[in-house]
């Protein structure tokens, strides 16, 4: 490479995509170009001032075209929808854009999710990573499809699981923030697992030196260096948005949970229906009777008939019994994303550079949630008010 | 009733088709698209009879959905109104204040009933809102507070998409957005006057397409109050999404959901009580379909010449994309 890198983002509209542009865009050696594929997910880029060009890069010819003498790529992209169709078009992008001649470095992102929903690090490694969830197998899926195309390519391909990200408008602050209203919840070990999570400006940051420097062609992990904890993520938000900390969940509650998430982690699939098949059988009498009234006026005819008092009491206690909490009407269970705080820390490689935030990263994030949540914001902004 | 479909997009084939299947009121005729494709998939999905391309192939019905782009409608409704169909029409309406005036006038004079795909009217937090505003059990109204929107990450579209070209989806996420978030705050609040204040719209000076649209004016109610209101729609930021409804001793918020609840607070803002809605999830949201098809075909059975079909609404938009009062055209590379 000579003179300017040319960097082109593909789905530089995404969560994480304009951060990432932005600290892009502050390195003097870069020319960047971020890619959507529509006037609609480029319009805030563009608003931004970003230079951006719209294509889909499932389409090889044009992706060929566009990106004919781009020095590195890196793909945020992630189709979603039917999962079929999504699943095709991710491997079209990256099989598309492993066969750019001229591009030296392909940046793919993966998932942490690849390691399961609830991490546990003596089954989930970091070269036989157990994903439980659609979107983790998927995500393992794409690796493997990466490892094969890049054998026979002349791109350098650096495949990155990322971990959970957080900062403005990232899904792990929303969750944190919703956690952090919501009454009873508390955090799960109070926060002391780690959280195999990462700012958003630490993975742009980490990114840039990446690309500058060459460095980590392969398959790394993606978060915080050194690990942040739960509590230190929660905290940030919290403090960050003008929020109390997020109370703690006890050991003792965070234990059941957790070893109920690592049991349904390490239960297939098909092993799960029949235990929700049962789970549901059991809660039959209840529905059905609200579906059919008519069942419980054809029972109490029956049982009016047959006398038989050992059978009124089965169908009694039958009946009642259907109406029994069951273990998902423990507190912990509606947390969402619940899995995720109870998780291990994910092993192996970290490509993350050193991260900080500091006080304008918070500044950032209480403007971002205060937008959000203020109604008063609106008739601020529609009455002409500097906000 | 014997219905024909024009426009086999998405809101056809995820929300209507699956909701029109389960009424007996109800028969599909026929089904088109120019992307005859399309309208040959969803007929052999739905078990429509007959799918074609062009809508003039269509064979007698009662009534026609009409749900292709705004920026197509009119010469659809040439049609609709020449073969005599009753229209229930997705939103927005028409493209402008003109053509909506001018459907209603054909639709008077062919003495055929148009319908809008107002959603949002039959929601439980809708209704809930309304009944609480008209009883005047938190005192009069005195300012309204809408927002709907964020910023953008994905469509899942393709550059051709009609929502990127402002001349099909009627100019951005006004177009698109404004017609449920603003007849949602007028139908609560019994509008039937506007004046806008001021109004600004971020857009993109190469095509045109309008990102962000925020508004502030004046509306006065079916019981003379004069009501503040400030809405905004947007794609490029991150705002509150629902509606505020500020009385004299308390207020009312309802989020956009389908199965939102309706949140009363005290003068002291807070929470007092919450109604909760009748059906949670994507029962809500097809219970409110069918309730606006019911609505429509009683008032067709029932002979009634006229229905609300939101031309304030259509009014307000239009004069925001007017630009008498658009302040800032922000600039892009």
């Amino acid at each position: 490479m000579s003179g300017k890198i040319k960097v082109a983002v593909i789905g530089g509209g995404g969560q994480t995509g304009p951060y990432i542009l932005e600290h892009f865009r502050n390195e003097p050696s870069f020319e960047v170009t971020a890619v959507c594929r529509n006037e609609v997910t480029a319009g805030s880029l563009k608003m931004a001032g970003h230079r951006v060009v719209c294509f889909s890069t499932s389409d090889l010819e044009a992706t060929q075209k566009a990106l004919a003498d781009t020095d590195v790529v890196v793909n945020l992209a992630s189709a979603s929808g039917s999962p079929g169709r999504a699943r095709a078009q991710n491997e079209a992008t990256v099989r598309a854009l492993l066969s750019l001649t001229n591009t030296e470095r392909l940046i793919t992102f993966s998932s942490v999710a690849v390691y399961g929903s609830c991490v546990d690090a003596s089954r989930s490694t970091f070269e036989r990573p157990r994903p439980d969830e659609p979107y983790g197998k998927d995500k393992l899926e794409l690796e493997r499809t990466i490892e094969k195309l890049a054998k026979t390519s002349r791109v350098k391909a650096t495949v990155l699981r990322l971990g959970h990200v957080y900062g403005p408008e990232q899904w792990v602050s929303r969750l944190a923030l919703l956690i952090a209203k919501m009454p009873q919840k508390g955090l799960p070990f109070d926060g002391r697992l780690p959280s195999n999570a990462i700012y958003v400006g630490n993975l742009a940051k980490s990114l840039r030196s990446m690309i500058k420097d060459g460095s980590h062609v392969g398959t790394f992990n993606m978060i915080d260096s050194p690990t942040t904890t739960w509590r230190q993520v929660f905290d940030w938000n919290t403090s960050a948005a003008g929020l109390p900390p997020v109370p703690a969940m006890s050991d003792e509650d965070s234990e059941k949970l957790r070893q109920h998430y690592r049991a349904l982690a390490a239960t297939g699939h098909l092993m799960r229906f029949g235990k929700e098949m049962t789970a549901w059988a059991r809660s039959l009498p209840s529905s059905m009777v609200q579906a059919c009234p008519a069942v419980k006026d054809i029972g109490q005819i029956v049982l009016a008939r047959s006398r038989t008092e050992r059978l009124e009491r089965f169908v009694q206690k039958w009946y009642s019994s259907s109406f029994a909490p069951s273990a998902s009407d423990f507190p912990g269970y509606s947390i969402p994303k619940i899995g995720k705080l109870l998780s291990d820390g994910i092993p192996g490689p970290n490509a993350a550079s050193a991260s900080s935030i500091g006080r304008e990263d918070s500044a950032r994030l209480f403007s971002w949630y205060s937008t959000m949540n203020d109604p008063d914001y609106i008739e601020r902004a529609a009455a002409g008010a500097r906000v | 009733m014997r219905l024909g479909i024009i426009g086999a997009g998405y809101v056809v084939e995820s929300y209507h088709l699956p909701v029109l299947a389960g009424m007996k009121e109800l028969r599909v005729e026929w089904i088109c698209d120019r992307d005859l494709k399309k309208a040959e998939t969803l007929a052999k999905s739905f078990g429509i009879p007959r799918a074609f391309a062009d809508a003039s192939s269509g064979g007698d019905v009662d009534l026609v959905l009409v749900a292709v782009p705004v920026g197509a409608r009119r010469e659809v409704m040439e049609l609709v109104f020449s073969r005599g169909w009753h229209a229930f029409c997705e939103k927005p309406m028409a493209k402008n204040h003109e053509e909506h005036q001018w459907m209603l006038e054909v639709a008077e004079k062919k003495r055929l009933l148009l319908g809008i795909g107002l959603v949002r009217r039959f929601y439980d937090s809708t209704q809930n809102a309304r009944r609480l505003i008209e009883s005047g059990t938190l005192g009069p109204l005195s300012s309204i507070i809408a927002g709907e929107g964020g910023r953008v990450l994905r469509t899942g579209r393709e550059a051709g998409w009609y929502q990127a070209d402002p001349k099909a989806s009627g100019g951005g996420v006004l177009a698109e957005r404004g017609p449920h978030l603003v007849d949602q705050a007028f139908t609560i609040a019994g509008a039937t006057q506007f004046r806008i204040d001021r109004s600004a719209q971020k857009r993109m000076p190469e095509t045109g397409l309008e990102f962000e649209t925020a508004v502030s004016g004046h509306l006065r109610t079916k019981k003379q109050f004069d009501v503040r209101f400030s809405f905004m729609v947007t794609r490029s930021t991150d705002i509150y999404n629902g509606l505020v409804f500020r009385c004299e001793n308390g207020e009312i918020r309802i989020g956009l959901e389908p199965d939102a609840a309706t949140e009363i607070y005290g003068s002291d803002k807070n929470l007092v009580a919450t109604i909760a809605p009748t059906k949670k999830g994507p029962a809500a949201l097809s219970l409110a379909i069918r309730k606006e098809w019911i609505d429509f075909v009683s008032a067709i059975k029932a002979g009634v010449r006229e229905s609300d079909t939101a031309i304030l609404t259509t009014r307000l938009i239009d004069e925001c994309y007017q630009g008498d009062k658009v302040l800032k055209l922000v600039s892009s590379q």
